[in-house]
């Protein structure tokens, strides 16, 4: 591999860990509201977030990855008569990805919640502390623990799903691989794999520890 | 930890080593040098109007596929297509997963220059083109793309030309997509500017949406269309190119050029070649 080589994998990683990072912190403030609405009394709230985790949950991500960048433009232009200016592939990608990995962690969060003895409820109304009080002080902190498996799991999924970007000319790590091996340098696959293998290793470690931290305090 | 590590490194270098197999002794007996005896497997990315693409009842169409089939009936073997992504389609041929690439190849200096593959005779006039929206003018050079956002397919001829410009000076924005059709899908929604693609593919597609879409004046490089084999495989050359010009004489390729792209770019083939790389 040359200097050159070395450079475009550094950038394909950097877009990669950029992609899924930003995708999963705006995934997981969105997967809160929609947890939320799930589990609101309120019938509306919760059949647009039943609605959105069951079309996001039931198509493949390639096609909606496709629709984010390609359709909307085009229907925005159909409508309009104008161009939807400055619709990035990055966005789009980004768009994307957030929608997906809210749609799957707002059920892991709403399962972590629901998972929560109904008796604690109960004992903190009993010692006097409002729903808000409860939630916080009691339900949450138990919750919390409970998402970092799967968190962890929906982080190293999304890590590798943003190689499906790619179709829509983003230049991240499968796609430099591609690029160098397609005149038959098939090495450049297994570095690929190498680079993947040692960043969703250290998410897994990584998350490991922090469940061992939160676990101290159970 | 250290010795799992070890442990999975050395399972991957022993897959890299099956995957570096040596075939060739396998080809050895087959009539025109193909893998199997009477099957012409041949790769084609089958998103390429009007060269390769499916009608919309999802049949595999278009200027390759008919001649390659017309190619078959010469040479009295069966054609097989086998449907590929572009990136990386020529890897195929030193893999062994099929004998020739016809999809809409160019002959460049760079692609005979590096002996992975050979090429048959060149069967039809081509060279790049930009494709604007309707109305826009003055994109006539290379260096018109500046300050542009220029969309093109992945590894194909005009991304390889337009990273030649980049890297020349001209400051604009590179967008490769896996296949031309997004590239025209991204024109039409407006998050490129201009595409860069195959004259017949360009002159297909502006064709058939010319309220939309021009055609810039420029054609930027010359890059004929040939089959390619692998690297060293003289007699199925020998065997295509012979078909080939047959099918040259008695006129198929003219009616399947007028057939599929209005035109005749079969005749008077400039072999001078223009790339850009």
């Amino acid at each position: 591999m040359n200097q050159q080589q070395f450079m475009a994998y550094v950038e394909g990683t950097m877009i990669t860990l950029q992609l899924t990072f930003i995708s999963v912190i705006l995934g997981f403030i969105l997967a809160f509201f929609v947890a939320v609405m799930r589990m609101s009394k309120n019938k509306i709230l919760k059949s647009i977030s039943w609605v959105y985790v069951w079309v996001i949950r039931g198509t493949p991500m390639f096609l909606q990855i496709l629709i984010a960048y390609f359709a909307v433009p085009i229907i925005y232009r159909n409508m309009t008569g104008q161009v939807l200016s400055n619709w990035s592939a990055f966005g789009a990608g980004v768009g994307a990805l957030s929608l997906n990995t809210a749609a799957y962690t707002s059920e892991v969060i709403r399962s972590g919640i629901e998972s929560i003895d109904k008796g604690q409820w109960e004992a903190a109304q009993a010692l006097g502390m409002t729903k808000a009080q409860a939630m916080l002080k009691v339900i949450a902190p138990q919750t919390l623990k409970r998402l970092i498996p799967p968190f962890s799991n929906e982080l190293t999924t999304i890590m590798k799903d943003t190689s499906l970007i790619s179709t829509i000319g983003i230049t991240e790590l499968v796609k430099t691989s591609k690029g160098f091996a397609a005149s038959g340098a098939i090495r450049f696959y297994f570095f690929c794999g190498a680079v993947y293998l040692v960043m969703t290793t250290l998410t897994t470690v990584f998350f490991d520890k922090v469940e061992k931290i939160a676990g101290k305090y159970e | 930890m250290k010795k799992l590590l070890s442990v999975l490194l050395v399972a991957l270098l022993i897959v890299s080593f099956a995957a570096c197999g040596n075939k060739d002794d396998q080809t050895a007996g087959n009539k025109y040098g193909l893998l199997e005896e009477g099957v012409l497997k041949v790769a084609m990315e089958a998103e390429y109007p009007p060269m390769e693409f499916k009608d919309e009842n999802g049949n595999l169409t278009g200027f390759d596929v008919d001649m390659m089939k017309a190619i078959g009936e010469k040479l009295g073997v069966e054609i097989q297509y086998v449907e590929m992504e572009w990136a990386g389609i020529f890897m195929g041929l030193t893999a062994g997963n099929y004998d020739a690439v016809c999809s809409g190849v160019s002959i460049t200096q760079a692609r005979i220059d590096e002996k992975q593959m050979q090429f048959s005779d060149a069967y039809m006039n081509n060279g790049q083109y930009i494709v604007v929206s309707e109305g826009t003018t003055n994109i006539n050079q290379p260096a018109d793309l500046a300050g542009l956002k220029v969309g093109v397919q992945f590894q194909t001829t005009a991304d390889i030309a337009a990273q030649k410009y980049l890297s020349d000076g001209i400051q604009f924005e590179l967008i490769s997509y896996d296949s031309v059709q997004q590239a025209f899908l991204a024109l039409e929604g407006g998050q490129v500017d201009v595409v860069v693609a195959d004259a017949t593919v360009a002159i297909a597609y502006v064709n058939e949406n010319n309220d939309k879409f021009d055609i810039s004046n420029a054609k930027l490089t010359n890059e004929p269309m040939a089959i390619a084999v692998e690297y060293g495989n003289d007699e199925l050359t020998e065997a295509l190119n012979n078909a080939l010009a047959e099918l040259a004489a008695d006129g198929t390729l003219a009616d399947l050029s007028v057939k599929y792209v209005d035109t005749d770019l079969t005749q008077d083939i400039d072999m001078n070649l223009v790339s850009v790389e």
